[in-house]
């Protein structure tokens, strides 16, 4: 086997100061409204441990069957303006792929720069990594609908 | 962002079941995970390579202030070898990474191809140094057998 490898990086410009834009990132129930990636689909939090070296855990998918497990490792806690985390997507007792994530926040004259770098490996094949794309690809663009909401 | 990713294909002259054991055992990855030259690995918490377990060893020599070295360890097939891995000095972490290694029978030996996603907190130069790291302890994974 081999492993199908990709990274991804993510920039916005938020109308919100660092220290609320990284409450959304980072508090677990902001993440369940922004996370999964469109309104079909739900993540729901199992437990979580916002510390270095804790873990969290969501399920997520489809609203009606959400099939995926989602194990979260906070590695480098730096607020509010980096944190490093890995994410393992597990389905039917299967790893499918993980990926490390950052995110970097700069204060900016109007708010906050924010860069999401996504590096992925999928241990099923191609088809994951496109997955991950379009699974945060749909999560920011849930991030913009929260944050206009505000 | 100080990020990169690294990409390393070795054929190591053992078995896969051979080498698997090198990549998860911890008496073996103290042999040969070592930075370079003058660095000491020592495992200070042994850790069976099951997803969820932490194995932590310190890196000593040349000068260098001490790293200590966090693995935890996240997909252990007989095909798949994945881990991230936290490097800390005086507690502060300087850098993470994600690590996906393959194996496949080449010949009498094994294909090994990794993978390595890094994230510095340390500047830039934290991952040429973490690079020259990776290559030299790939390069003494390769010879130990």
């Amino acid at each position: 086997m081999t492993t199908d490898t990709d990274t991804f990086t993510f920039e916005r410009s938020f109308d919100l100061p660092p220290e609320k834009l990284w409450h959304l990132l980072t508090a677990p129930e902001a993440r369940e409204i922004w996370g999964a990636p469109n309104d079909e689909t739900v993540l729901e939090t199992l437990s979580a441990d916002f510390t270095p070296g804790g873990t969290e855990r969501h399920r997520c998918g489809p609203k009606e069957a959400p099939e995926f497990e989602v194990t979260t490792r906070w590695y480098h806690i730096d607020a509010p303006q980096k944190v490093t985390f890995t994410e393992q997507i597990h389905a039917g007792g299967t790893t499918l792929g993980a990926s490390l994530v950052t995110y970097a926040l700069t204060p900016t004259a109007k708010g906050t720069d924010l860069s999401v770098v996504v590096a992925v490996a999928s241990f099923v094949g191609p088809g994951m990594v496109a997955d991950f794309r379009d699974g945060w690809t749909g999560g920011l663009a849930q991030l913009d609908k929260l944050v206009a909401s505000l | 962002m100080d990020t990169d990713t690294l990409d390393f294909t070795r054929t190591i002259a053992a078995s896969p079941t051979r080498v698997l054991t090198l990549l998860t055992d911890s008496d073996a990855r103290q042999a040969w995970n070592s930075p370079g030259e003058g660095f000491t690995v020592t495992v200070t918490h042994p850790a069976s390579a099951a997803p969820g377990a932490r194995e932590t060893a310190l890196v000593t020599g040349n000068g260098e202030p001490d790293t200590t070295v966090h693995t935890d360890w996240t997909s252990v097939t007989d095909t798949l070898v994945a881990y991230a891995e936290t490097l800390e000095v005086e507690g502060e972490p300087i850098a993470a990474s994600f690590a996906s290694t393959t194996l496949e029978p080449a010949g009498d030996g094994t294909q090994i191809t990794l993978h390595i996603a890094l994230t510095s907190f340390a500047g830039p130069e934290m991952l040429e140094g973490y690079k020259m790291g990776c290559q030299a302890a790939i390069d003494a994974l390769a010879q130990l057998t």
